[in-house]
């Protein structure tokens, strides 16, 4: 069964590859076909689900990797199973969901193949045993969000919101792999099954806040935790079924799984409950109230996402038992309400053209399937009994109450943070689904029979898990107490129930609630307040100060790269020359052996001083001349003096090609300049007596260098090889043609290679004319 | 203007030079020759012809885009690269088949994939130069 979820697994990505192939196919049906691999994979982890025994996990091997230390190797485990069948159940859901949602949108190829591909790499995420494939699924979730927040890129908004997401995510991502990285060195293993078993705590190393800043970097990225928060909002520009999906069960609460991860190697320090504790209840708090001030429905679903992003991470701050079962549950509870919602608006909004809160009413009536999935998770949403909502909430009560140094702090917050999603709930229940008073009737574009059964499955599947929990929570237990074991190292008794007994949290509770009814009756003042308090808090709008800080980088990398990159050939060369020449002749200046070698020059012979006297000449008559014909002929007479030399030194090969290529230089050189304008000087006496001692030091730099190099003896010359194997392993006399196409061949290969780009490089220099042609631009 | 003689030899002179070109590449792993002289030989017969034809006439003769021959040069490169890997050996190793006496392998295989490749760069180049400067059009 394990292995055939991770085949599953697979099977998802190959899916998302091949959605190209398979949409002409299905058509209209791509969608609820797709949605069958992630059910199956769903299938197969609820039978691990019941069956796996306590205090296990598996891991399963691939036997494929980039690296030694980078291997696909994936566990199964109580944590990765309740996120692995949040993903896959939510995202089957909302597969069938968006087969009717996206029907009339373009490019369905395109969301299918991300979304599908989305999944996978989300799956690969939790599943995951090997930090660094863990990071590859968590860079890859970025990747394919950010081509689902952009989906509508025809527009301003969805293209900020996803570049805006992608920036900070990938930032987030970049700190993960560096601490993923110190991590892996520390311990010496990039498995977090080696990590669990060897009991690997990093609390009192020296680099532990490091590591610890750089995690809290990218969970606070990816989990929209305070101050990153801003970018969740923007998030839901994204068609419904994505926000449906990336709110409900992945992307954000990625951040929330890695924590929960590495909580038995990171967890538990003063710093760990501090910083986590801290931001999330900031982030907790002003996500419930931010939303409070919202008139658009997924925006106001946005920022309850962030709040409860805010909650959990401050459950995991805590870091006590309870405070872990409670962070586990509420990511269900959350995961369940969230993505049902999210549907619901969706629904909505297809069949009535609006998610203005003010402008909808009376849905219950209309609507009625609709709108008790939606007020089902709206009850689960403000913690009402009998749905798991409730059982989460006072879980994350319990858990504030018991930890006595804190609950100072946590109480208050969490108490006025619930209090306002309470509000929020009796707030959107009203105005949508009740009140009529005051409000045009709204009409619905078909009745409700008329949707297809797959768009309404999934918030009411949603729904009814939710309460089917909320009733019967010992389902969870055993699961629950498997991955307390893996996050806590430690065993722990779970006992879910509905009612706990009349105690401090269910006055807790029962006063939350009232205080909820209570805003809720004071909405308009209240309202009006929040809005006042947001419309001075957007002067310090974070999205917006991002953008400016990206604008601002991108003009200050502008300037500075076009001060280096001035587009002028000649300093280019002549940064580049003289750099080369000071590095080098400094370098040969402090070698030991002295800098001008004296020793073992053979003598010359006459032949080659007459030569050399010739080449020489052509130098420098090249450069006195005040043809540009006669200058290029006398620089061929360079190249042939030098392919002659090879001949008399008996490199055949060499000078053959010198002869060919100075040859075709020549003739093509002879072509062009006929097109050139007159030859002039243009240059200042000063600039050419600057660019001859630029000349004259490159050259005798060259000269050193060479010379040197004859020098160097190693062990056994390489040439010697060479020259005994060419016959017998390269079944070649020729050894130079054996060295460049047989011993050497990689390099060639390079060499051709860059032939090749250097013609590409030649026809779009000369042929940039064609572009106007061609292009409109 | 046209000069019949001038063309003629011309003509005759491009398929000699291929002809060589051809000798040399594969005769190149015993004696002076290999791919890239014989590429730099063949497509010197090819600029000769362009001076006098211009380039469109190239192209006719070569029947195809030299962009595409360059390509296929890496192509026949790269698959001498990776073909002893099919065979469970590193990359480039080189693969022989002795047929009666002669030794045939791999690297003739990436020689030729040099050659090709060589011949497209320089085509391409003095083609586009010979169409920039409406060379004989």
């Amino acid at each position: 069964m394990e292995q055939l979820a991770i085949v599953l697994i697979g099977l998802i990505f190959l899916m998302g590859l091949m959605v190209p192939l398979l949409r002409p196919l299905f058509k209209n049906y791509t969608g609820r076909i797709l949605a069958l691999v992630p059910f199956a994979l769903f299938g197969a982890l609820t039978i691990l689900f019941f069956t796996l025994p306590d205090q296990t996990s598996r891991i399963i091997e691939t036997g494929f990797g980039f690296l030694p230390e980078m291997q696909f190797t994936f566990r199964i485990d109580g944590v990765s199973l309740i996120f692995g069948m949040m993903v896959s159940g939510i995202g089957g859901l909302v597969l069938g969901y968006s087969s009717f949602y996206m029907a009339k949108y373009a490019g369905r190829t395109k969301f299918y193949f991300f979304l599908v591909l989305f999944m996978g790499a989300m799956l690969g995420l939790v599943f995951a045993d090997n930090l660094l494939a863990l990071f590859i699924f968590w860079e890859l979730t970025s990747i394919t969000s950010f081509f689902l927040i952009g989906f509508d890129h025809d527009k301003e908004k969805p293209r900020q919101a996803s570049l805006q997401a992608l920036l900070l995510t990938a930032f987030g991502g970049l700190c993960l792999l560096f601490a993923v990285i110190l991590i892996g060195n520390l311990a010496g293993t990039y498995s977090l099954s080696e990590l669990y078993d060897k009991g690997f705590r990093f609390g009192a190393h020296s680099d532990y806040h490091l590591v610890f800043l750089l995690v809290s970097v990218a969970v606070a990225t990816k989990s929209a935790q305070f101050p990153f928060h801003f970018w969740l909002p923007g998030a839901m520009n994204a068609p419904t079924p994505i926000s449906a999906y990336l709110h409900s069960a992945t992307m954000v609460n990625a951040g929330i799984f890695l924590l929960l991860r590495l909580n038995p190697v990171l967890g538990g320090t003063i710093l760990w409950k501090s910083a986590l504790i801290l931001a999330g209840g900031i982030t907790m708090f002003i996500g419930a109230f931010f939303a409070l001030g919202q008139k658009d429905l997924k925006r106001i679903l946005a920022f309850t996402t962030i709040s409860a992003l805010g909650t959990m991470v401050m459950l995991i701050g805590m870091n006590t038992s309870a405070s872990i079962k409670a962070a586990l549950i509420f990511f269900i509870v959350h995961g369940l309400y969230k993505g049902g919602l999210f549907m619901v608006a969706g629904i909505i909004d297809k069949n009535t053209g609006t998610r203005d809160i003010d402008k909808l009413g009376g849905l219950l009536k209309t609507m009625p399937i609709t709108s008790i999935a939606g007020i089902l998770a709206l009850l689960s949403m403000s913690g009402l009994p009998p749905m798991l909502g409730f059982i989460g909430k006072e879980l994350i009560y319990d858990a504030k109450v018991q930890i006595p140094e804190l609950s100072w702090l946590v109480i208050p917050l969490g108490v006025a943070a619930n209090m306002m999603m309470v509000a929020i709930s009796v707030l959107v229940f009203y105005e949508i689904f009740l009140s009529r008073r005051n409000k045009k009737p709204i009409a619905l574009k078909q009745p409700e029979k008329r949707l297809p059964g797959n768009f309404l499955a999934g918030p009411v599947a949603l729904a009814l898990v939710g309460l089917g929990l909320g009733m019967a929570p010992g389902w969870l237990e055993d699961t629950m107490a498997n991955a307390m074991y893996f996050i806590q190292s430690e065993v722990v008794d779970i006992d879910l129930a509905l009612w706990h007994g009349f105690n401090q949290v269910l006055l807790l509770s029962i006063f939350t609630v009232a205080m909820g009814v209570l805003i809720f009756v004071f909405r308009r003042p209240i309202g009006k307040l929040v809005r006042i308090i947001i419309g001075w808090t957007d002067q310090y709008h974070l999205p917006d100060h991002f953008n400016k800080l990206i604008k601002n980088y991108l003009s200050f990398a502008g300037k500075h790269t076009n001060r280096i990159q001035h587009g002028y050939h000649r300093y280019y060369l002549m940064t580049f020359f003289a750099a080369t020449f000071v590095l080098v002749i400094y370098q040969l200046f402090s070698a030991d052996d002295g800098w001008f070698p004296v020793k073992q020059v053979s003598p010359l012979q006459i032949h080659v001083i007459v030569v050399l006297l010739v080449a020489m000449m052509g130098v420098i008559f090249a450069i006195f001349t005040k043809s540009r014909i006669s200058a290029i002929i006398s620089l061929g007479v360079l190249g042939y003096g030098i392919s002659v030399l090879y001949m008399l030194y008996g490199a055949v090969d060499l000078a053959i090609t010198q002869f060919l290529a100075e040859t075709v230089i020549m003739v093509i050189f002879v072509m062009v300049i006929y097109h050139l304008p007159d030859f002039a000087v243009l240059s200042s006496k000063k600039s050419r007596v600057r660019d001859a001692l630029i000349a004259a030091g490159v050259g005798v730099m060259i000269t050193l260098i060479v010379l040197k190099a004859r020098f160097i003896n190693l062990e056994t010359p390489v040439s010697e090889f060479f020259a005994e194997n060419s016959f017998l392993e390269g079944h070649g006399r020729n050894i130079v043609n054996v060295i460049l196409v047989d011993f050497r061949a990689l390099d060639t290969l390079g060499e051709i290679t860059v032939l090749g780009l250097a013609a590409a490089g030649v026809f779009s220099l000369l042929r940039f004319d064609l572009k106007d042609k061609n292009t409109k631009k | 203007m046209k000069n019949l003689i001038l063309e003629k030899i011309v003509t005759l002179f491009l398929y000699i030079m291929v002809g060589f070109a051809f000798f040399l590449l594969f005769r190149g792993h015993n004696r002076p020759g290999g791919g890239f002289i014989a590429g730099i030989i063949a497509s010197a017969g090819f600029l000769l012809y362009g001076i006098v034809f211009g380039s469109e006439k190239v192209l006719e003769k070569l029947r195809t885009n030299p962009r595409y021959i360059i390509g296929s040069g890496l192509l026949i490169s790269f698959i001498a690269t990776i073909l002893p890997m099919m065979f469970g050996n590193p990359p480039l190793t080189g693969m022989w088949f002795d047929v009666a006496g002669l030794y045939l392998g791999s690297p003739l295989l990436f020689d030729i994939g040099v050659f090709v490749l060589v011949f497209g760069v320089i085509v391409s180049i003095f083609t586009n130069i010979m169409d920039v400067l409406k060379w004989n059009s």
